[in-house]
């Protein structure tokens, strides 16, 4: 039976039907530039070092003083709520101050100091919508969705 | 008439008729005959190529083609394929083993992958031109720190990539049928990047491999303070691991803008 991450390459697709769940590879969220996304961490596997991963198109996500495109957020390294403000960029054609954008996720794992993303039983499933629950399935192991649970907040 | 004027008219209407003749041809050339590629044939009509062409000459104007690499976080086809045919060139070099790591920093450079480390410009080399130092590969330039007094850089002693490949397929990586097909070919895996909408292939800089990744850590300059209480989430590591975790740490700071 082939992986899920051979499903998503195979049908070139960001999310699956996997026994009646819809399962991401890539969670996409629609927010207003201006707002704020809180990440909490419920739980974390205490096997590997799991990693959140936020990046967006068309503004910039701030938080402990960077600005960024794509962030990571290290289950070792950042604590355990987070507020990140999507900013507009500036540049040469004026600002982008308004609209709404898309925050995608992901999830990653270390293995050996290195991050693997989308491979093997990597997936995402939704377990709330307000606040947001993911529930991320890392590459190795069985596929049980609580390699890392986070819940999103927009405010 | 004299000689001269009998020529001038001659030529003149030789000219004038030229001119007749290519304002005709240019009138009465039928629409069908003009040149579209084969590939842009396939329309519904004239108002939908006319669109097509609208649009793709909207995508040329740089000014666009920046406002679309902001708004959906890829750049435009043509420029997608100039980096892959970029990425494919350098993964060449690095299994055929043509060039030199100095060369291979250069294609760092234009790639954007990463900071370049600058190469030292020692005493009375201030005029030197930076590619012939590193195509020299003048020991005294090496500004790696960890090499040796005789100037011998811990990267000479480097795995050849198709053997790194290899060695992958005995970790417990999670990798598919596929991939460890192509580890035991000694060819890097490959993954279906869902943002970017396309397949992409592990990186290998010479020491270690890596997924290419566009993200920032910004919580990497409290990774030196959270060694020592670090630990509830991640496995505990060895002394040897928290010491890669704080170099990497502090490569991802030469990446991040100073604070404000």
């Amino acid at each position: 039976m082939s992986s899920l991450s051979e499903r998503f390459r195979s049908r070139r697709s960001s999310s699956l039907v996997v026994a009646g769940e819809v399962v991401f590879s890539v969670y996409r969220k629609r927010v207003q530039i201006g707002q704020t996304l809180r990440v909490e961490r419920i739980t974390c596997s205490p096997h590997r070092e799991q990693s959140l991963n936020l990046s967006c198109s068309g503004a910039l996500l701030e938080t402990n003083g960077i600005s960024a495109s794509g962030m990571m957020l290290r289950s070792s390294r950042c604590p355990e709520s987070v507020d990140i403000h999507v900013t507009p960029i500036e540049s040469d054609i004026g600002p982008n101050a308004s609209g709404a954008v898309d925050v995608l996720c992901w999830n990653s794992w270390f293995v050996d100091d290195i991050e693997h993303a989308w491979i093997g039983e990597a997936g995402i499933r939704l377990g709330g919508t307000e606040p947001i629950r993911l529930e991320c399935n890392d590459g190795l192991g069985e596929t049980e969705f609580g390699d890392l649970v986070v819940d999103l907040t927009i405010s | 008439m004299t000689d001269l004027e009998l020529i001038a008219l001659f030529a003149g209407s030789w000219i004038a008729a030229a001119a007749i003749w290519m304002l005709l041809d240019w009138a009465a050339r039928p629409k069908h005959a003009r040149f579209r590629p084969k590939g842009d044939r396939i329309h519904r009509g004239p108002f939908s190529y006319r669109h097509f062409r609208r649009v793709r000459r909207a995508e040329e104007n740089e000014e666009v083609r920046l406002r679309i690499e902001q708004r959906y976080g890829r750049p435009t086809l043509a420029l997608r394929q100039k980096r892959r045919l970029q990425v494919l060139a350098r993964h060449d070099r690095l299994v055929t083993g043509i060039g030199t790591n100095e060369a291979l920093l250069a294609d760092e450079a234009l790639l954007g992958d990463g900071a370049l480390v600058g190469a030292g410009v020692g005493a009375g080399a201030a005029e030197t031109d930076s590619e012939s130092e590193l195509a020299a590969g003048n020991p005294s330039d090496n500004t790696s720190n960890t090499a040796d007094a005789a100037g011998h850089d811990e990267a000479d002693t480097t795995v050849a990539e198709p053997v790194y490949w290899t060695a992958m397929r005995d970790k417990a990586m999670g990798f598919d049928a596929q991939n460890d097909e192509r580890l035991a070919k000694g060819e890097p895996p490959v993954r279906y990047n869902p943002v970017l909408r396309d397949d992409e292939a592990m990186a290998y800089d010479g020491t270690t491999g890596a997924w290419p990744t566009h993200t920032v850590d910004p919580f990497a300059h409290t990774a030196e303070q959270d060694v020592d209480t670090a630990g509830t989430d991640a496995p505990s590591s060895s002394d040897d691991e928290s010491d890669t975790a704080i170099e990497r740490a502090v490569r991802d700071l030469e990446h991040l803008p100073e604070a404000g």
